[in-house]
């Protein structure tokens, strides 16, 4: 099984789409896949870190974490957010954004191989 | 598609706002739907360069918290003063009184309060407003209060009034701050390029290749204008290999010209008070050149300029201090 968090704007799960940012995105929809590669849960959280003066990236990825997320889908990581997702050994994978979350989680299947 | 240009410079007073000014006017006269997004909160002056005094909305904008004394409970004890981390809390005139200032907010005075005389109040940080310019486009800017500090979330907040405001194909214009630090950032992430601007000295040099690393870490694709190239022929060549080096595509380059500080003191972009300049001219042919391979041909000029590899990243390694 792994677990990925996609950065989403709203609570739409699997018919949400990709958030124009990582760290300050709306939401996180976090994907359990299966061996086969097939959907087995999805949950939505809220992102506190969008609300952040500074310091945005170091709190989603924080947040992130501590979910136990193994693979980041995002359309693109801030300097101090692929640090630290590098230095944890979390896999990022990057999408346009207003990318469907389906066509994302295809991107990370096609990537996990 | 809205596609949404950085311009960035890392040293200040190098041009951004008269790029920025330039494009935005220059894209809007072409016909295109442009919105201007000033994301220089700490100083902003994009509106002053469009001689906008007239908002037409205008949001209040708060970030963290100050701590508030109710002085009808107060019994000046004195506590909060002494437990205040940051010695924001001092006695003034026969009572205590908090420099909301120096206060972050931390609430350790209010839990401190035997009498619980104290509270937390959003602290008004500035504000976000939006205007027509005299030429006919919009201008989304904000205004920080003095000694509040800058912060990616309001140059997140500039940039998500600047979509409400654009339409499904427009052009923003995005005058970022200088330095690298968030706001710089929060300007560059989200945006489809970045437009360099740089002055033949050796700290904007330095500045510019420090800028270039975050857009190259972004995976933005990136154009030059090198301003007041005349003032150091040598350098303005090291700064074009360099460019070249790093699959930056070169815009244009602009002269030093009076015409441009005194177009500033008109409160009018170089582009209409002194059309005729050589920094006029040179500023109409990078708008041009910038429409032509940016916007028009936006497909391949992405393609061509998109940096091959993303700039490697620097872990960030915390180590216990050496014990001796």
């Amino acid at each position: 099984m792994v677990k990925v968090a996609i950065a989403t704007e709203s609570r739409r799960g699997l018919d949400d789409v990709v958030a124009p940012r990582f760290a300050r995105a709306g939401t996180f929809t976090i994907i359990d896949l299966g061996s086969e590669g097939g959907v087995v849960s999805v949950k939505v959280i809220d992102n506190p870190a969008a609300e952040s003066p500074g310091g945005a990236g170091v709190r989603a990825t924080q947040l992130l974490a501590d979910e136990g997320v193994e693979v980041v889908v995002g359309p693109g990581f801030g300097p101090n957010a692929a640090a630290i997702l590098a230095e944890l050994g979390i896999k990022t994978v990057t999408v346009p954004p207003g990318t469907p979350v389906k066509e994302a989680v295809e991107e990370v299947r096609k990537q996990l191989g | 598609m809205v596609l949404e240009v950085a311009v960035a410079s890392g040293k200040g007073g190098v041009g951004k706002s008269t790029i920025s000014a330039t494009l935005a006017l220059h894209l809007h006269r072409a016909g295109w739907d442009v919105v201007a997004a000033d994301a220089d909160a700490d100083a902003p002056n994009l509106h002053i360069v469009f001689g906008l005094d007239e908002w037409g909305e205008v949001r209040e904008y708060s970030e963290g918290y100050v701590a508030r004394i109710d002085y009808g409970k107060c019994t000046n004890c004195g506590v909060c003063a002494d437990v205040c981390p940051f010695k924001a809390v001092s006695f003034k005139g026969g009572r205590y009184v908090i420099n909301s200032l120096i206060c972050e907010g931390c609430v350790t005075c209010s839990l401190a309060c035997p009498e619980r005389a104290i509270s937390r109040v959003r602290h008004p940080t500035g504000v976000l407003r939006t205007g027509v310019t005299r030429y006919g486009f919009p201008l989304v800017s904000a205004r920080l209060n003095v000694g509040r500090p800058n912060s990616g979330r309001l140059v997140t907040e500039v940039k998500n009034m600047a979509r409400e405001v654009a339409k499904s194909s427009s052009v923003i214009v995005v005058d970022s701050a200088a330095g690298i630090g968030c706001q710089v950032v929060s300007s560059l992430a989200g945006a489809n390029a970045v437009v360099l601007v740089a002055e033949p000295t050796p700290a904007s040099f330095s500045d510019l290749r420090r800028v270039h690393k975050l857009a190259k870490h972004f995976m933005l694709p990136s154009a030059l204008v090198l301003n007041k190239v005349d003032i150091n022929p040598g350098l303005s060549r090291s700064i074009r290999e360099y460019a070249l080096r790093e699959g930056i595509d070169i815009l244009g380059e602009v002269p030093y010209d009076d015409a441009v500080p005194k177009s500033m003191s008109l409160r009018m972009p170089v582009v209409e008070a002194f059309p005729n300049s050589r920094a006029s001219k040179a500023l109409i042919r990078i708008a041009e050149e910038f429409e032509r391979r940016v916007v028009r041909g936006w497909r391949d000029w992405f393609r061509r300029f998109k940096p091959r590899k993303p700039e490697p990243y620097r872990p960030i390694i915390i180590k216990p201090p050496t014990l001796r």
